[in-house]
């Protein structure tokens, strides 16, 4: 566990190299809440606060909003599949192999430390951002601020497990890009931009027990509407989701590092 | 009719100081202390039709800062140039036309192309008609022999390879003037031969006129007429390579590496500078003898290792300095 | 004859730039499609939005399809003629500026259309597309084309007057990028949505209004001369604001020496 701890510490040190570019994101971060906001403003109307679409009032949208965003923009999911493909396909993986160490935990916990540098600028950002613009959720209760950490973190940790998988099929495909492309489409669209109850009936359930609510929709809405029986829901859907992905990583690491002796690195 | 005129040309480079660590609190909203650099520090030269000028001096003395203000795409800070008659920063487009230039730590080629598509390209660039581009490609992909590789990507070529064909994309508008901006620099030894050999070509067949620079005394022993030494962007020396090679190059250092220790002689011209054990580092005079005679003095079958090298720059440099205080 | 010149120049560097991206075929037709396919799964976006509200502030469904798809194609000709102008920053801070100044042609028109992003394609392409989900009349087809091509004229001249930052400041390019961000992300709502303040905004430091609210208006008035005229005198402007600045920045320009060759 130790030196899972030190690659964190490593990672961290040379993540604050890059202060320019996540004031950037910042920035793009607010910009794009800030459309948002116009945009919600606009379809729940003048007397906005009375309104409610969905179960949501205008506060707890524009929350929701700011968290699945501020999971996106902090877990920058691109990069792992980014590093973990191109190490794999120019062979300098093999370098890595030899290490006494699990090159799926390593990329996971070196991934994770980038994600919480930026989670550390953002938050502060995200929870400024939501209270100048909406003030706190109108379900907001103290005592709520921890488990939705936890719910975030979680959130961010699956979400690089599951997408260090995707980098993994570069094992057996050429180019892993467009495997990731298409996965974080779709769950883009289907937590990103909507809490569960927009969509349709039919499609409500098929979110609800895939990874998607448990790395997007379910901290978000945790956030925006606490209730213990959602974080219970939350907990429980993570650590199934986080094992079931953790499992998975390893079955197709496994399975690709053969492929790597077979061709000699 | 002179092709380049250089009269007191300048160039200074100004940069804000940068603090670290604790400094960049303390100076965080203090005016930050200027550092003026003098790249180039007053040049006056010319150089006429057909010549082959090289110019030399070390990392960072102003050379390329120079070709730079050459071809227009530096500003000078004060100082006149001008090149086959235009000032080079007012009539950019219309020198561009007539002046080729080939920088060796900038290719131009487009790597995923092969060289006949590039030189295409170029030659549109350069507004060349078709017929007569083409024609200008076959004649100089013969002169360069480089007709079995023109067709491969670019991508795929050697070193060598590669700065020919850059050397062909920047004559394909026949240009009157070449410049060479370190064209040799990060080539293996073979390649900066046939660059050396292309260079004395294209000045001797093309009749261009050729002006190129470099900090390796070595490119231009044999390539060029003239020489300009530059040093801290200020001419140290322009006179003819024949006097250059007689006054500063007229010694060569040899390194010998013996499988024995043996006692070794001095004689007229020949200087041991060093020895340690086996290990031995010899002047030789080429004016009074020859590095063949020095290892006439050797046991062939002792030698293990040799290396020839000419003085370097920076003890030329160094000797004209020494030789001006005395004249004056 | 300067103009056909250069318009000639233009499409020498994209044949160039599409024949060195065809090496690589599958690459090359999946980056298209994914852009397609990338821009319409926004189209599931807005059809969730239009199942709570009817309308926003007049504009359904197709109107709003159909500025997304503007934006694209704007986006998409920036991108696929001028893609060099998002490089500019990088192009200065590396010294790669040198071949362009020695070759005989304006130096800007050079430089910006040397490159290409053949994604761009899939952007153009996808302007069909949603004229075809929208069941556009001809006259569309038609109109469109020209709209697409004066906003993306503006939106890269904007990009180069910010990108000509990087002559003074070392990170200018990350203020451009952020400016190129906030256009493509405001150029995609209705403009009804936006408060005053932010529609002030929108006019100056990122006056994208100029390239969403006019096509607004064409999209609900139809065909309206002074819009049309008010965006060409627009475009024309920027252009030459474009060409001025990067000309002043040109003269501080110090064409440092870092190795590479063109990729």
């Amino acid at each position: 566990m130790n030196k899972y701890l030190t690659v964190f510490r490593t990672s961290f040190k040379q993540e604050k190299d890059a202060i320019i570019n996540t004031l950037l994101r910042a920035v793009s971060f607010v910009l794009i809440i800030y459309i948002f906001l116009q945009l919600w403003g606009y379809i729940y109307g003048e007397g906005g606060s009375g309104t409610i679409i969905k179960g949501y009032n205008m506060g707890q949208m524009i929350w929701y909003l700011i968290i699945t965003e501020l999971i996106t923009m902090s877990a920058k999911v691109n990069t792992i599949v980014r590093t973990v493909s191109n190490e794999i396909k120019s062979g300098s993986i093999s370098y890595k192999l030899n290490k006494p160490y699990n090159y799926l935990f390593y990329c996971i916990s070196s991934s994770m430390a980038k994600s919480c540098m930026s989670l550390i600028f953002m938050l502060p950002v995200a929870v400024i951002m939501g209270i100048v613009f909406v003030g706190l959720p109108s379900t907001f209760v103290w005592y709520q601020i921890l488990p939705c950490l936890l719910a975030l973190l979680g959130s961010i940790f699956i979400s690089w497990s599951l997408y260090s998988i995707v980098g993994l099929i570069a094992f057996w495909v050429q180019d892993a890009f467009p495997f990731y492309w298409i996965v974080s489409k779709v769950f883009m669209l289907l937590g990103l931009f909507f809490p569960i109850e927009f969509y349709p009936a039919w499609l409500q359930p098929i979110i609800k027990y895939s990874p998607i609510y448990s790395m997007m929709s379910g901290p978000a809405t945790l956030v925006a509407n606490f209730s213990w029986w959602g974080f219970l829901e939350i907990f429980l859907s993570q650590l199934i989701w986080g094992i079931l992905v953790i499992l998975l990583g390893l079955l197709v690491y496994r399975l690709g590092k053969r492929k790597v002796a077979a061709n000699g690195g | 009719m002179n092709i380049i005129e250089v009269k007191d040309l300048k160039k200074t480079f100004i940069s804000k100081k940068k603090y670290k660590g604790k400094e960049m609190w303390k100076h965080l909203f203090k005016k930050k202390e200027k550092i003026v650099k003098n790249a180039v520090d007053g040049i006056t030269f010319s150089v006429e039709e057909g010549e082959s000028l090289a110019f030399i001096g070390p990392n960072g003395a102003g050379k390329s800062t120079t070709i730079k203000m050459l071809t227009g795409i530096l500003y000078p800070t004060s100082g006149e140039v001008r090149v086959l008659g235009f000032n080079p920063q007012k009539d950019r487009i219309k020198l561009s036309y007539r002046l080729g230039t080939v920088f060796g730590q900038k290719e131009q080629l487009w790597v995923h192309l092969s060289p006949y598509d590039n030189f295409l390209f170029f030659g549109s660039i350069y507004d060349i008609k078709k017929e007569e581009l083409k024609k200008t490609i076959d004649e100089l992909s013969k002169l360069f022999e480089i007709e079995d590789i023109i067709n491969q990507p670019v991508r795929s070529l050697s070193l060598g390879q590669r700065m020919k064909c850059e050397v062909v994309a920047s004559l394909l508008h026949k240009p009157k003037l070449l410049l060479f901006d370190e064209p040799t620099i990060g080539l293996d030894p073979i390649a900066k031969e046939t660059l050396r050999g292309l260079i004395k070509k294209i000045n001797k067949e093309l009749k261009t006129t050729i002006l190129f620079t470099s900090h390796d005394v070595g490119d231009i022993e044999e390539v060029c007429k003239r020489v300009i030494i530059v040093n801290n962007g200020k001419i140290v020396l322009d006179d003819s390579m024949r006097n250059l090679k007689y006054h500063h190059l007229n010694k060569k250092i040899v390194e010998v590496n013996l499988k024995r220790e043996v006692e070794f002689k001095e004689r007229d011209g020949i200087k041991l500078l060093k020895q340690n054990k086996t290990l031995m580092k010899i002047e030789v005079d080429m004016t009074v003898t020859s590095v063949n005679e020095l290892l006439g003095l050797f046991n062939a079958e002792d030698i293990q290792d040799i290396t020839i090298s000419s003085t370097p720059l920076e003890e030329i440099i160094k000797t004209i300095y020494k030789g001006k205080t005395i004249d004056e | 004859m300067a103009v056909r010149k250069n318009l000639a120049l233009i499409f020498k560097y994209l044949k160039l730039n599409i024949q060195k991206e065809y090496q690589y075929k599958t690459s090359f037709f999946l980056q298209i499609l994914m852009m397609i396919a990338n821009n319409s799964f926004f189209i599931i976006q807005w059809l969730i939005i239009f199942s709570v509200t009817d309308s926003l502030g007049g504009y359904g469904f197709n109107e709003v399809l159909l500025l997304w798809g503007i934006s694209a194609g704007m986006y998409g000709v920036g991108h696929l003629f001028f893609g060099g102008a998002y490089h500019i920053g990088d192009l200065v801070y590396e010294g790669k500026l040198d071949v362009f100044l020695t070759q005989p042609k304006n130096v800007l028109i050079n430089l910006i259309c040397s490159q290409s992003s053949i994604s761009a394609i899939g952007d153009i392409l996808y302007v069909f597309v949603v004229l075809i989900i929208i069941n556009a009349t001809w006259w569309w087809y038609l109109a469109i084309i020209p709209v697409c091509i004066i906003g993306g004229l503006i939106y890269v001249s904007i990009v180069v007057c910010f990108q000509s930052l990087s002559f003074y400041i070392k990170r200018g390019n990350a203020v451009a990028d952020m400016i190129s961000t906030a256009i493509t992300l405001f150029a995609n709502y209705p403009p009804v949505i936006f408060n005053m303040f932010t529609k002030v905004i929108l006019f100056t430091i990122i006056p994208v209004g100029f390239i969403i609210f006019v096509p607004a208006q064409y999209i609900f008035l139809g065909f309206n001369l002074w819009w049309i005229l008010g965006m060409v005198g627009f475009a024309i402007f920027l252009c030459g604001l474009a060409f001025l600045l990067f000309k002043l920045g040109l003269r501080k320009y110090n064409s440092s020496n870092l190795m590479g060759g063109r990729v």
